[in-house]
């Protein structure tokens, strides 16, 4: 399988469409007004991993009430792709339920441990100080929807708990009925408890008669019929509006088109990054038609991708915790598909690691959209084989020491001409 | 339908809080007295407050509170509104117990402010006033301006009172558990006058109200007067808890 990308949760992502395989996919981030003006993380989280056979995806809803809901979104939206992802398709709906029901309680006290780790800081006022630790105790909580399609097996799993909602639609736009399925808002994931409030609901189906199906958070609310057709520029549109509402809540959504394809035209070029000598960073010549580039990043702890609007500088500033970085670039658009991995190109990194394990799994970016990559050991097939242009960065000087070296020796200078000065002045002057 | 509207960072709530500090809070209740429990159960409210409001480390403006202390006068304890994000940085004010018990006014600068605010937040959760007191009001009687209070509002819904009486000798039965009391279900439960006098200054708990409170454990009936006759701890927390029971996005 592919790797896992995620959509980061401290940026928003517009309405954007990629193919994967016989699939068009289409997703959009978006945060909550508060969220957005505060410079927050958004507390919704999409997943998603495939390849021609399977696609598989969640959307997790964080419980705001609860403590860091972002965290156990994210947690719990990355197990479930990777299991999703590795998963045989399940033979019948209780099977699959008690599969998921095994794995839902064995990721429990990781999560946990990873929520009792969270640091609550102590320059806080005490009144937040303490409601963080109220919450802390009563752990993290998210909703989910997840799913794999098996293009083999023609047929779908998904699976979820609480209000986000899966809808199944025909080639002529109707919506399917799911007569079976329950929303409940009570039930939910939670670090301290496991499945709450109820047993995980499940969905077997074949895929016959399904031409689409979309998932999406309960912040689309009452503008949720709008999601029976849409374009990019519409799905953006209605974002707005819903962000402009008292009632902003997170927004995300991820469309499937089945049996879908890009625009008969060849993929787009490969991009050729090169270091950018002296400093970490990457910078490359533009793609013809590339709407955005995806810089993909592996090191020994962790994986991760940063998008860059092709409307900026084709430039990548690394700014992640200290480790030595492989990166390469793929050229991506709305409508055409996307490049292949470029060449690798290693990068260094001199910041010290973040001591906020929220943090942990985020690279710190200045782009508008990055995305996040798992298992860094499967390369994307059309970067297998490509040659390694390792970069001599590690001959260079560190990027972090050389301005306190820098500001060390200026220091001295200045303080032995303080010293000349004031011996020049007691032998000339006096 | 009524009391449905959701309190955000752009609607919030606003909740009056009336508290009586007359000499007689300074009595013992249990180990402590009865202005500490009130303090530390104001404590334990805005905390939820916060909790409720709060996305990672961000405080979203979701109440807006105001705290008038009575006695014999009037003392605005916050200096007008505050937001929840204000009331985290200033902390939770201390009383002292003095003076008499001067209900009337208390209410009257409950309805002053209520008509400064009543024309600006219209789209707003509608607004509640929680009451808190431990005795009989001295000088004029209040019920008149709670009725008039209770004919005000928003497009949610009117003005919610609540009524907190720190008392062992409000009900006829005392309450055996907390989290199973259902409520105040007739006047017949009652043991005293100034009881009944505070069952009809108390607004009905609407329906989203009490599924508030049952997350928190707590099983009122439906349609129960918001009076809480608090003779312990657990009461008074119960109490509290109801004040900060509005909806949130």
């Amino acid at each position: 399988m592919p790797h896992i990308v995620t959509l980061n949760q401290e940026t928003d992502t517009p309405a954007r469409r990629e193919y994967i395989g016989s699939v068009a996919l289409t997703y959009l981030y978006d945060r909550s007004r508060d969220s957005q003006q505060a410079g927050g993380r958004g507390q919704d989280f999409i997943a998603f991993c495939g390849n021609e056979r399977r696609l598989a995806f969640a959307i997790c809803d964080g419980v705001s009430q609860s403590f860091h809901g972002d965290l156990a979104a994210r947690f719990l939206g990355e197990k479930l792709v990777g299991w999703l992802a590795e998963l045989p398709f399940p033979d019948d709906a209780e099977t699959f339920r008690a599969a998921l029901s095994a794995q839902l309680a064995a990721w429990q006290p990781e999560a946990e441990a990873l929520i009792a780790a969270q640091p609550i800081r102590p320059d806080l006022p005490p009144l937040l100080r303490d409601a963080l630790m109220r919450k802390r105790e009563n752990g993290s909580e998210s909703m989910f929807l997840a799913a794999l399609i098996d293009h083999t097996a023609g047929a779908l799993a998904a699976c979820w708990m609480g209000d986000l909602r899966l809808r199944l639609f025909d080639d002529k736009g109707e919506e399917l009925p799911l007569p079976e399925a329950r929303w409940e808002t009570r039930q939910r994931w939670s670090s301290r408890f496991g499945a709450k409030n109820g047993a995980p609901q499940v969905l077997l189906m074949a895929l016959h008669g399904v031409a689409r199906l979309t998932a999406h958070s309960d912040g689309f609310g009452s503008r949720s019929d709008m999601l029976k057709r849409f374009t990019l520029e519409s799905l953006d549109a209605l974002a707005d509006e819903l962000l402009s509402l008292p009632t902003s809540d997170d927004l995300s959504l991820l469309d499937v088109v089945l049996n879908s394809a890009p625009e008969p035209r060849a993929p787009l070029e490969t991009p050729l990054p090169q270091h950018v000598q002296g400093e970490p960073a990457l910078r490359w010549q533009p793609v013809a038609g590339a709407e955005w580039y995806r810089v993909w990043l592996e090191s020994e702890r962790r994986s991760f991708t940063v998008d860059v609007l092709a409307s900026e500088s084709p430039t990548f500033l690394l700014k992640a915790p200290e480790g030595v970085y492989t990166c390469r670039v793929q050229a991506l658009s709305n409508h055409r598909a996307p490049s292949a991995l470029s060449a690798a190109v290693q990068l260094e990194s001199a910041l010290l690691p973040e001591p906020d394990i929220a943090r942990r799994a985020e690279p710190m970016h200045t782009k508008p959209a990055a995305l996040e990559m798992l298992a860094p050991a499967q390369a994307s097939a059309s970067a297998v084989g490509q040659p390694r242009a390792v970069s001599q960065l590690k001959k260079e000087t560190p990027a972090a020491a050389e301005p306190f070296a820098w500001r060390l020796v200026t220091a001295i200078a200045a303080a032995i001409s303080a010293g000349l000065a004031i011996v020049w002045y007691f032998v000339h002057m006096r | 339908m009524p009391y449905t509207a959701v309190a955000t960072s752009t609607t919030p709530v606003l909740i009056i809080y009336l508290l009586d500090i007359s000499g007689s809070m300074g009595q013992m209740l249990g180990d402590k007295r009865r202005i500490e429990i009130v303090s530390d159960a104001l404590q334990e409210i805005a905390t939820e407050m916060v909790a409720r409001s709060t996305k990672g480390e961000l405080v979203a403006p979701r109440y807006r509170l105001a705290i008038y202390a009575y006695e014999s006068q009037v003392h605005d304890v916050l200096g007008g509104i505050r937001t929840i994000d204000q009331f985290v940085r200033d902390g939770i004010p201390e009383f002292s117990p003095r003076g008499g018990t001067n209900t009337a006014a208390a209410f009257l600068a409950a309805e002053n402010l209520l008509a400064q605010e009543l024309p600006y937040i219209q789209a707003h959760p509608a607004p509640l006033i929680c009451h808190m007191t431990d005795g009989e009001y001295q000088g004029d009687d209040p019920t008149p301006i709670v009725q008039r209070i209770m004919q005000m509002g928003t497009q949610d819904g009117n003005v919610l009172v609540e009524n907190i009486f720190i008392s062992d000798k409000i009900l006829k039965q005392p309450i055996e558990d907390v989290y199973s009391w259902q409520g105040v279900l007739s006047e017949a439960d009652l043991a005293n006058d100034y009881a009944r006098t505070l069952l009809r200054m108390s607004s009905p708990i609407p329906e989203s109200y009490r599924l508030e409170m049952q997350e928190f454990g707590y099983n009122l009936q439906a349609g129960a007067p918001m009076l809480f006759p608090a003779q312990t701890r657990e009461l008074i927390r119960m109490a509290f808890t109801m004040s900060g029971a509005t909806p949130v996005a």
